[in-house]
């Protein structure tokens, strides 16, 4: 290796250690290693573990949250394949809607589509008021079905799009072949398209399971407000609530990293057992069952999906934004433009987090976008084996819970002598830095991959004609890559602009982001202002990504011509 | 060391990683020649060009081009500088350049005036017959026009050398004869040394001036096609050539004998236990040469177009040959061989 070569080994191992490593280190050293920051003589001991664990309100959170996991796990996986299966191979009718349903789900934060719920199924609420509550439906709501019903909603487009991934490599060649030896259609998909399917709905429940326990947004609005206690929760109650105990909080991170770890090696040990190639490279496009009159309920059940899913949350937080009350519903006596109207002024409170998160999240976003092309760039030099455990660690810490994040950069920037002398703990600063930690991964999943589909011969026509690693980077490998630059860039951003658990725990005592002002104005009976708030973050966000990915595209375009639009974001081989 | 052809590799090994993938070869090529390479896939064909071209670095060795060393133990020049165009397998045309931009990048690098680029875009693009193309981008082109840009690419960098690694092996099979023709054509206008990797053997002999066939790192023989196609110094270079038959056995005083067979060979002899090699074209009626007679049963005839291809059971062997007419399996054939096409070579397994 050259001294240039290990001078990027060196560079990217030290940027994990600090964004990821090191404040992961700390949560699990506290558990075990109780007087860690105490300047004693460290010893190890597992007498501070037992004792944060053995509470009773410890063993409840652990294993609400395990059986919330699996419950909500198994439900959003079933709910993704069947969507999976309408969308993949089905004449289902309002496939536009249908499509975009998983996507716009995917991209808007739980913790709002939660609030939105609670405004819906609360006593008193909007379905209450249309009579579409049935009796002792709202008291169900807050409580473990509640929980399971909006993390249903909220997560089945992951399985959604693992299995219909699968589906779609998988071709009706396999099924044709079981009918023309006699079998059955039923018979075909029980002993060929299911076993086949198997590994990736194994995938997509693992995922779920995953997802829902790192979860902070639900488990600080409907599990809160129903008081089913939760690990993620528990955590962040143990860092904010006076005295602090990080010693709880650090034992229970240490639980639910191991229950995530052990989620990993499952998959790891089960794909390691099923080895079937589904994408053969000869499929072709699968056979669409023609519904017949049947395609009409069909589509009903996939468009009351899109329905619970995204567009009455959606309505519940503009009709809240514009109303005085919650209790007397939507009466012209009732509308009012008063939140709307300070959230959009400047200096009111609400405004003054709209902007600040807006301005965090942009700074994020160009940060990790100029972070992760730096890591192309060096990464192009370095070789492919750099470049896979540059990935594997991206998403290996993608896996890590942003309360856990939270917690272990407090430990770090607060505690630790050096980190706690940049004084950074408290400002804006440390809170990007956060954001920062938590999308670039992101970035690099979007990025690294679209670099390593570049063609080595395009690179290497490249140092042939002349062109020096500048230049490769910025006419050859920028261009080739822009469009996957510009969406990892919006990914983050709007990542961050709504990211809850780091806003929450690392808040500067300047002024808090819009996430942790929205959950407090709910958590204040303070609805309708939160309501206005989530609308115009989402709003803002979703206009400005807008914007920005047209301007991007136009500016490509502009630069590059129409070789632009035929890359796609995605370049070819070459 | 004097290294005095045009292009010149002594030495050269190569591992990557516990494979090695070239050991101890040496190579030269002629000022304005056309070598191609010829070798199956994992013999280290495009690991040798790599190493000419820079991409990679060699762990032993010289290589020179035009006469200038550009590697050796002190020496390693930078790739722009090494006087090397480089045709990939799968073009590597860049898709967000206009065709004529693919084609002045490297022009512009150089730090060549607009005026004088445009000349070359124009001259390169017209050589290959892609001029009216100019503005196009690389999805607008065929697949056969994309490798046209990419020779022009390279050719308009006037390169001390041009390698080309088997640029036809993505283009179609009725395309394929006729870029074959124009690449000869245009490389020997311009007198350009050509090295042309390929593992298509019919293709490589069509195209050069000297054929080399590698195997495992190595080069086995090199030489003219017609002289490897006559006189291989292996079985492995008889079959890859154009398949051949083979008989093991020994050979003195010019007779070759194994068990039922006896022929007379004209061929040098590279050891007393040898294999006898003949083409299924060389196969005659058994009156044409009575002294070098085989006899058989006819197992197949297959239609080939020009000929029937017989396959042939002598009882221990089994031959290949192209006969005129249809012979009935199982009847009864006889042969010849001339003495001067019975080759001999190195038992496969020696």
């Amino acid at each position: 290796m050259t001294i240039g070569g290990a001078a990027t080994s060196l560079g990217v191992v030290s940027l994990f250690v600090v964004l990821v490593f090191l404040p992961l280190a700390l949560v699990m050293g506290q558990a075990v290693v109780p007087d860690l920051m105490d300047g004693h003589w460290p010893h190890l001991s597992l007498a501070g573990l037992e004792h944060s664990l053995g509470n009773a309100r410890s063993i409840t959170a652990i294993s609400h949250t395990v059986v919330l996991s699996a419950i909500g796990a198994v439900s959003a996986t079933v709910l993704g394949a069947l969507y999976a299966l309408m969308l993949a191979r089905s004449n289902v009718p309002f496939r536009a809607v249908l499509r975009a349903t998983p996507w716009l789900i995917f991209l808007t934060p739980g913790y709002l589509k939660a609030l939105a719920w609670v405004l819906l199924m609360s006593p008193g609420g909007y379905l209450a008021q249309f009579g579409l509550l049935p009796e002792g439906w709202d008291t169900a709501f807050f409580s473990l079905n509640g929980l399971i019903f909006v993390h249903t909603l909220n997560l089945f487009p992951m399985a959604c799009f693992v299995i219909g991934a699968a589906m779609s490599g998988l071709g009706s060649e396999f099924e044709d072949a079981a009918r023309t030896v006699g079998g059955s259609a039923r018979q075909a998909w029980v002993k060929i398209n299911l076993p086949l399917l198997a590994p990736a709905v194994v995938l997509a429940f693992l995922s779920i399971f995953a997802e829902i326990a790192s979860d902070f947004g639900l488990a600080a609005t409907i599990a809160r407000t129903s008081n089913f206690g939760l690990l993620t929760y528990s955590i962040a109650t143990a860092i904010e609530n006076f005295p602090v105990d990080f010693q709880l909080a650090g034992s229970q991170a240490l639980v639910l990293l191991a229950m995530l770890c052990s989620v990993l090696l499952l998959d790891k040990a089960l794909r390691r057992q099923r080895r079937v190639r589904l994408i053969t490279g000869r499929s072709r496009r699968p056979r669409i069952y023609d519904l017949g009159l049947w395609r009409w309920p069909v589509a009903g059940f996939g468009l009351l999906v899109s329905l619970l899913s995204v567009w009455l949350p959606m309505a519940a937080i503009i009709a809240r934004s514009g109303a005085r009350t919650l209790g007397q519903g939507l009466a012209a006596s009732n509308m009012t433009w008063r939140y709307l109207d300070q959230a959009l002024t400047l200096g009111q409170p609400a405004n003054q987090a709209l902007l600040r998160s807006l301005w965090f999240a942009g700074l994020t976003a160009i940060t990790c976008g100029v972070l992760a092309l730096l890591l192309a760039w060096r990464l192009d030099q370095g070789g492919k084996a750099l470049r896979q455990i540059v990935l594997a660690m991206a998403v290996g810490a993608m896996a890590i819970p942003g309360v856990v994040m939270g917690l272990g950069y407090i430990l770090l920037w607060d505690r630790v002598p050096g980190f706690a002398d940049t004084g950074i703990y408290g400002t804006w600063k440390l809170l990007v830095l956060g954001y920062v930690s938590h999308g670039l991964p992101y970035a690099l999943v979007v990025v690294l991959p679209a670099v390593g589909q570049i063609s080595p011969n395009l690179i290497d026509a490249a140092r042939l004609h002349g062109a020096g690693a500048t230049t490769r980077m910025f006419r050859i490998i920028v261009p080739l890559i822009a469009l996957s630059l510009v969406t990892a860039v919006l990914l983050v951003f709007a990542r961050s602009v709504f990211e809850l658990p780091i806003s929450q725990l690392l808040q500067p005592t300047a002024g808090a982001p819009a996430p942790s002002v929205i959950v407090r104005l709910f958590g204040n009976d303070n609805d309708g202002l939160g309501s206005a708030l989530s609308l115009l973050a989402i709003l803002a966000t979703g206009g400005l990504a807008g914007l920005l990915w047209l301007a991007a595209r136009a500016a490509g375009r502009a630069v590059w011509g129409n070789g632009f639009d035929s890359l796609g974001g995605m370049p070819r081989s070459g | 060391m004097a290294l005095t052809a045009w292009v010149e590799c002594r030495g050269l090994a190569k591992a990557l990683g516990t494979n090695q993938v070239l050991r101890d070869l040496d190579l030269s090529v002629e000022k304005g020649e056309i070598l191609s390479i010829l070798g199956p896939s994992g013999s280290g064909k495009t690991t040798l060009i790599r190493l000419i071209a820079g991409l990679a670095d060699p762990d032993a060795g010289e290589i020179s081009v035009a006469g200038r060393l550009v590697f050796g133990p002190r020496t390693n020049a930078r790739i722009e500088s090494r006087g090397v165009g480089y045709v990939f397998q799968d073009y590597a045309v860049w898709p967000h350049m206009s065709v004529a931009e693919n084609v002045g990048f490297g022009l512009g690098l150089a730090g060549m005036g607009r005026a004088e680029r445009d000349q070359r875009i124009r001259e390169a693009l017209t050589s290959v017959g892609i001029a009216a193309l100019a503005d196009r981008y690389p999805d607008q082109l065929s697949g056969g026009q994309q490798q046209r840009l990419a020779l022009a690419r390279s050719m308009a960098m006037r390169p001390e050398v041009i390698l080309l690694d088997e640029p036809l092996s993505n283009v179609d099979a009725a395309l394929r004869e006729h870029l074959r023709l124009e690449i000869l054509q245009l490389v020997r206008a311009h007198g350009t040394t050509a090295i042309y990797i390929t593992h298509d053997q019919s293709e490589a002999m069509a195209l050069c001036d000297r054929l080399a066939v590698m195997q495992g790192g190595r080069l086995l023989q090199a030489g003219p096609p017609e002289e490897l196609y006559r006189r291989p110094n292996s079985w492995f270079i008889a079959n890859f050539l154009g398949g051949a038959n083979a008989i093991e056995g020994e050979v003195a005083d010019g007779v070759f004998t194994a068990p039922g067979v006896r022929l007379h060979t004209t061929c040098p002899a590279p050891a007393s236990r040898v294999a006898l090699v003949f083409r299924p074209e060389d196969a005659l009626p058994e009156s044409a040469q009575p002294q070098n007679r085989l006899e058989g049963v006819v197992v197949a005839s297959m239609f080939i177009g020009r000929c029937w291809r017989i396959t042939l059971n002598t009882g221990s062997l089994q031959f290949v040959l192209d006969w005129t007419h249809r012979v009935e399996d199982g009847a009864a054939l006889a042969f010849s061989v001339a003495p001067d096409r019975c080759a001999l070579v190195l038992p496969e397994k020696s």
